[in-house]
Order: C-alpha cells, then sequence, then structure tokens
C-alpha cells in the first residue's frame, strides 16, 4: 500500500556548540525538559499527525540514538501499518560513504523511500522542539500545487540576520531565499521543515550527487536551484513555539521557556492539545522533603527534592540532598547535587555529582555547563 | 529445569471503605501512580515469571482499563502474558465466586501452560518479594505446599482479620487461625504460596468434597497440620496489609519516610507500571511543598503537606492540603484547607471550606463531586 507522505528525519548530527552534553551523545538525544529527549518532539509530532512511516537518519554516535528510536514503540509508530527505521550510512555494492550533508543523507537513502513509493515527502530535524501538525502543511502544500512547502516562523527585525530568510509574494510563494542576510528583507525564517513531491525530491536530489562543487546541503543547495529553476516553493508560517536548541544558551533557555505560561509554550500542557511521548523510566515517586522548598520549577518522578529549588528543571532519579539551594537551573537525570551545595544559573549533565558545600556558577555571568 | 507461574490472587482483596466501591483494590491507585496490582506483578515479572493469571473476583473492566496490553512486566512479549481469569457464571454469587471456583473456569492453563509450580500472591499485601528464594526453599525441602509468613510486631492493630500462624519448630505450619488482635507478636500469612501443580489439583477436589464454599485458603487451613504438609517461609521485610479506609492512609503516608520506603523500593528490584506519557509536575510561585510524594501531571501553586498527589491533580494557591491523599484529575481550589481527606478521581473542590476528619477516620470525597 503506497504511503501519502513519509517523514525523514534528520538525526545524524553532533552538535558540537553543546561541547560535552554532546560529546558522547548525538544531539538529538540530549536530554530536555525533565523527562524528554529533543528527538521526542519531532516523533511526537509524526505520531500526532498520524505519519505512521518514519525514517530517522542517524550518523553521530548512532548507536544510542538507533536503540532509543527501535521499532518506534515509545511514540506508537510501531502500529499495525506502521515503519520506524533507523538510517545510519552503511556499504553498498557501489561503496561506502558518510552522509555528507543533508541532502547526500536523503540521497543516500533513495532506495529506501522508492519501496515506499510515497506521494510527498516530509524532512524534518531531530534538533528542535515544538509542536506541530504537519498535516495544515501538507494541506497547504497540496492546495498551492507546490514543488516544495518549507514552514516558516515569524521572527524579530533583530533576529532575523541569523536566520535563513524567506522573502514570499503576497500568496506565500517564495521569489527569494537569503542566508543570514545582513539587511533582511522579510522576517520569515525558514525552520529547516520541507514537504516535497517525492518526484520532485528525487529528480533534484539526484541532479545535485552529480555535481561536485556542491556541498549536498537543502539550504545551500536544494533550495537556490528550485529556485533558479522556477519551481513553485511556498512559505507555510507556523504560529507556536519553537527552538533551535544549539546552544548551551539556547538549551537553557528552551528549558526555562517551559516554566512560563506567558510565553505560549504549548509545547509544556496538562491536559489539552496534543502529547509528547517519551520512555518511561521505570521511577520511584517523585519525593519532596520536610525541609525542602520547590518553587517556579518543574520537576520529573523519581527525582527527589530535599534542598530549596527555584525555577528550575529537574530531571528523573536527580537528589537535590538537604541544605542545597538550586536556581534558575537544569539539572539532568541522576545527577547528585550535595548538602548544603549552591548552583546557579547551570546545565548540570546527568550522572554529575556536586559535592556537598560546592558553589557553582554563582554570581556567573553565563550558564554554566557542569560535567564534574 | 522447571517452570513457574504466577497466580495474582484478588479473591481475599478487602475493602478500602468507600475507595473501592467503584473500583477492585487491585485497581486503586496508590502513592499517586500505581495500583496495587503493580506491586504484586512486578514481583512477578522480576521474580522471572512470565506467565501469569490475574484471578478476578469482581471489577474486571477497572482492572483492565489499567492494565492495556499489559507489556510493561514481560520479560519477552511474545512468551509472558497477564491473563485475565474471571468467572462470568458465578460473578453475582459471592458464595461461590471464590479462587478455587474461578481457576476451574478457566482450567485452560493446566492443559495449555503446563507449569511445575504455582506461585500465588495476593495483591492487598504489600511486599517486595524475590519468589524465586521462596522457590529454592520449597525445592530443597521437597515440600508440596509452601506458604509465605510474617513475623509482625503490631498484630493487635494490623493484619486483623489475615491468617494468624503457628510455626513449628521444624519450619512447617501447625495451624491457621484468623487474627483477632489478641497479640502484637505474631506470625501472619502473607497469603502467598508456592503449590506444586498436581498438589494444586488436588487440594482443589478435596475443597469441593469437604465444601463447595471453600476457597484456597479454606481448604490449607482446614488440612494444614493434619492431612496436609505445608512447609512454611519467613519473609523478613516490608509488608503491609491494606484492609481499610484509614490502613490505606496510613500506610500510604507511612512511606513518606525514607527508612520505610527504601524497604520496599529497591534499586534492583523496580515497580513497573503503565505510563500516561505524562508531562513532569509543575510548581508555581507560591508552591509550598513538604513531605510529599508528587506525581507528574500535578499542578501545584498551594501548600502540600504529608500527602500524596496524583497524575493532574491541581492545587491552587490559598489552598491546603494535610495528611491526605488526592487522588487523579482533581482540583483543589484557593482556600480549601483539607486534613485527612482522601479525594476520589475528578471531584473539584472549589468553594473555599475546611474540610478535616473529626474522629480519625479519614473523609472520603467521592468520584466527581463537586464542593
Amino acid at each position: 500500500m503506497a504511503k501519502e507522505m513519509v517523514a525523514m528525519l534528520l538525526a545524524g548530527g553532533k552538535g558540537t556548540r553543546l561541547e560535552d552534553l554532546t560529546k558522547k551523545n548525538a544531539k538529538p538525544a540530549v536530554s530536555f525538559g525533565g523527562k524528554y529527549r529533543i528527538i521526542d518532539f519531532p516523533l511526537s509530532n509524526c505520531a500526532n499527525s498520524r505519519i505512521d512511516t518514519v525514517g530517522v537518519l542517524t550518523q553521530y554516535e548512532s548507536v544510542f540514538l538507533n536503540t532509543y528510536v527501535g521499532n518506534g514503540e515509545k511514540w506508537g509508530l510501531n502500529g499495525v501499518r506502521s515503519l520506524t527505521a533507523s538510517l545510519p550510512p552503511r556499504q553498498t555494492e557501489a561503496g561506502a560513504a558518510w552522509y555528507r550533508g543533508t541532502a547526500d543523507a536523503i540521497y543516500q537513502n533513495l532506495d529506501f523511500l522508492d519501496s515506499l513509493d510515497p506521494e510527498y515527502v516530509l524532512i524534518l530535524s531531530g534538533d528542535h522542539v515544538y509542536k506541530m501538525d504537519y498535516r495544515e502543511m501538507l494541506e497547504a502544500h497540496k492546495c498551492a500545487k507546490a514543488n516544495l512547502t518549507i514552514a516558516v516562523l515569524k521572527v524579530s527585525l533583530a533576529e532575523a540576520s541569523r536566520f535563513g530568510i524567506m522573502n514570499v509574494k503576497d500568496d506565500m510563494s517564495i521569489y527569494e531565499f537569503e542566508e543570514k542576510p545582513k539587511k533582511p528583507k522579510s522576517t520569515l525564517a525558514s525552520m529547516g521543515i520541507y514537504i516535497f513531491n517525492y518526484r520532485d525530491l528525487k529528480h533534484y536530489l539526484v541532479a545535485d550527487a552529480k555535481d561536485e562543487t556542491s556541498e549536498h546541503d537543502f539550504g545551500k543547495n536544494i533550495i537556490p536551484t528550485m529556485l533558479n529553476d522556477q519551481k513553485k516553493l511556498l512559505a507555510f508560517q507556523f504560529k507556536g513555539y519553537w527552538k533551535d536548541v544549539g546552544t548551551i544558551e539556547s538549551l537553557w533557555q528552551a528549558n526555562m521557556d517551559m516554566l512560563e505560561k506567558a510565553n505560549d509554550v504549548e509545547i509544556y500542557n496538562m491536559r489539552t492539545g496534543a502529547k509528547t511521548f517519551s520512555e518511561d523510566t521505570h521511577s520511584v515517586p517523585q519525593y519532596v522533603g520536610k525541609t525542602a522548598c520547590v518553587t517556579d520549577s518543574i520537576v520529573n518522578q523519581g527525582a527527589i527534592v530535599l534542598g530549596k529549588i527555584n525555577r528550575c528543571v529537574i530531571f528523573n532519579e536527580v537528589l537535590i540532598d538537604e541544605g542545597a539551594v538550586v536556581t534558575h537551573s537544569v539539572i539532568m537525570p541522576g545527577a547528585i547535587i550535595g548538602k548544603n551545595a549552591v548552583v546557579d544559573h547551570a546545565i548540570v549533565a546527568g550522572g554529575t555529582v556536586i559535592e556537598d558545600g560546592r558553589q557553582v556558577n554563582v554570581q556567573g555571568d553565563k550558564i554554566a555547563l557542569v560535567t564534574k | 529445569m522447571y517452570k513457574v507461574m504466577g497466580l495474582c490472587n484478588l479473591h481475599h482483596s478487602p475493602e478500602l471503605g468507600e475507595l473501592t466501591a467503584s473500583r477492585p483494590l487491585a485497581s486503586t491507585s496508590f502513592l499517586g501512580r500505581y495500583a496495587f496490582i503493580d506491586f504484586t506483578l512486578s514481583n512477578f515479572s522480576n521474580s522471572e515469571i512470565d506467565e501469569v493469571g490475574i484471578l478476578v473476583k469482581n471489577g474486571p473492566r477497572s482492572i483492565l482499563k489499567h492494565l492495556g496490553s499489559a507489556n510493561v512486566w514481560n520479560a519477552n512479549t511474545k512468551l509472558g502474558y497477564e491473563a485475565i481469569m474471571y468467572n462470568e457464571k458465578m460473578a453475582n454469587n459471592p458464595r461461590y465466586n471464590h479462587d478455587i471456583n474461578n481457576i476451574r473456569a478457566n482450567d485452560w492453563m493446566f492443559f495449555t501452560s503446563m507449569p511445575d509450580y504455582f506461585v500465588i500472591a495476593p495483591a492487598h499485601i504489600v511486599m517486595s518479594i524475590d519468589y524465586r528464594e521462596v522457590l529454592k526453599a520449597h525445592i530443597a525441602k521437597n515440600a508440596e505446599i509452601t506458604m509465605v509468613y510474617t513475623h509482625i510486631k503490631n498484630g493487635k492493630t494490623n493484619f486483623i482479620g489475615s491468617d494468624f500462624v503457628k510455626v513449628s519448630p521444624q519450619g512447617e505450619i501447625v495451624y491457621i487461625r484468623e487474627n483477632k488482635g489478641t497479640q502484637d507478636e505474631a506470625d501472619i500469612s502473607l497469603e502467598t504460596y508456592i503449590i506444586n501443580r498436581p498438589k494444586l489439583a488436588e487440594l482443589m477436589s478435596k475443597a469441593s468434597a469437604t465444601s463447595s464454599f471453600f476457597s484456597l485458603n479454606d481448604i490449607i487451613a482446614f488440612c494444614c497440620g493434619k492431612t496436609e504438609t505445608v512447609n512454611a517461609y519467613e519473609y523478613v521485610g516490608y509488608a503491609r496489609c491494606f484492609d481499610s479506609l484509614p490502613h490505606y492512609v496510613e500506610y500510604s503516608l507511612e512511606l513518606l519516610d525514607y527508612t520505610v520506603r527504601k524497604q520496599l523500593f529497591k534499586p534492583e528490584w523496580p515497580i513497573y507500571t503503565v505510563t500516561h506519557d505524562t508531562p513532569p509536575s509543575k510548581y508555581g510561585p507560591s508552591a509550598e511543598v513538604t513531605d510529599s510524594f508528587i506525581a507528574n501531571g500535578a499542578n501545584v501553586n498551594g501548600k502540600v503537606e504529608r500527602s500524596i498527589l496524583s497524575r493532574y491533580v491541581t492545587v491552587a494557591e490559598g489552598a491546603s492540603i494535610k495528611n491526605s491523599i488526592i487522588l487523579t484529575d482533581t482540583v483543589i481550589g484557593s482556600g480549601v484547607h483539607l486534613d485527612s481527606v482522601v479525594v476520589d478521581k475528578y471531584a473539584h473542590i472549589i468553594h473555599a471550606r475546611e474540610i478535616n476528619s473529626t474522629d480519625g477516620y479519614p473523609v472520603y470525597i467521592k468520584q466527581g463531586d463537586v464542593i
């Protein structure tokens, strides 16, 4: 049975700007929000959008990601007509090559896509935290009879120079694409989420593979080429919370955003809307102690808080010992904050032990990543 | 190489006041996110007992709803199972709706599963037990029936109505009687047995020949020390009998103390339950939580002291909760003060008032009540 739309999730990158957090972990596997991993967001979006076929392209430190993705059970992607495939680079008769770019990664898996024979292909990144129903984007793509639809987010003029900016006509068709423009003509930033007609995707990937001067990247090569060829490119405006958590600062900020109601952060909602699925940690009940003080924070099951925390995101199996004071911080799974320790504006990596009485980043001027 | 089948026996589950009016004890919420049956099923799972029958007396709908696909306890999802065993024909006839008739009505397991040993355990006595150790002792002694018992020091107020046993110096059960609370130091049956398959069939025949009303506990008590040898295995560790609403509250809150909690929750003995992908709990700027279990999904902005909040409980600013257990999806509004209350699911306590127990018996607020 041919699929209407399948998703290809690019999860091969290291995420060097996350420093030690990605030393032994691909960026999509990094912990987020008290209980999730970043890749839980795009995968949950696929599930909630009723996409039942997902290829996850892995490369950097792929072993953990491949096992975590597994048969897709964590996100319900193991249904009767489902397929969840981990796609690391492989040897073929032609030889062996690492994925050289985002477009090359998809190109090397054209046989996988051919076997599914989809009408449309949704290209996603495993680096982003957001909630989206991709069916709305597909509807717009079909209505406009586009060859490629790119999801865009309205950003501020000040920020626009950091993004790939789409310049559009009134009907949202893209006439120009500028990468990190010094003088932005619009404030519609590319989210790195694409819907292609499979026929067009295949054509352009095959052509691009032959071009030795190409960097085999969607943003740098495929999109500009399609624009030059006067193909119909549509911008689909996404309204909601979206964050690329590529730096320590932005990872910390996105975690803090979960504490905020005002930010319209519907990625963390209690009872309504789409759920974000993840792995259950089979933890003991969360216990808050006799002399504890917990305010303005998010705490996962299995955590034991005996000290004082304010504006924190606390993961499972974390111990905040008596007398400890932790503020504006993200404490990842299994970390221990010792008695009377003080931690401020920090990300404490999973399993880290902060000894009794230690002071971390007190009066620091930026976010500290603590791994030991 | 021998084969073991687990039977989770719910036929002797007591009532927890009005809490068990709408669901059986097995699927009643415990510590904010478990159901009682999770502990028995986890004990089976961790003891590598993968084929489990659940002897359901009543409330199969609720138990099925909790278990879902029941995959979470299985080491191998194709080879393991938690099968509901329910006696539809006798469900409305309490005298006849006992475990023996239930096994009879579901005796397929004798023929398809063919285990060498049955491990039979209840859900209302919560413990952390490795049945492999009990099996080893059972086999070493060449026993046909082993009963797991424990020694308690507060028999005058706990395990009332449970089986009081006398153990001989040779490690056999001399007699089984009802605990009427006459003494604090007591050996109490944990209603946990290991029985060889042929012996179980024999006991069932004996039971119906003696009395059609006899349950497994009854026939064992009737025969032990006389026509049957019941080997005794002493369990040392956390064991509490959840047999009333006051005990439900008392023992639940008792687990807030680390010294008690660490006897039940051991790092190498995880307790599995079905996940609902609930987001982590959220604390507001006015939250004042101490000495409590807070489940995921809870939204707390008020005062919570020595209490247990279940999933998706909302506690507004200006509310205060003490010595209470609040079940799923409830709302405790501003200005509401609770002390020693069990609030059942979906209740909305939103008009400012004080609800507290005046006689030591916890106040119970019904499901879906608006107060």
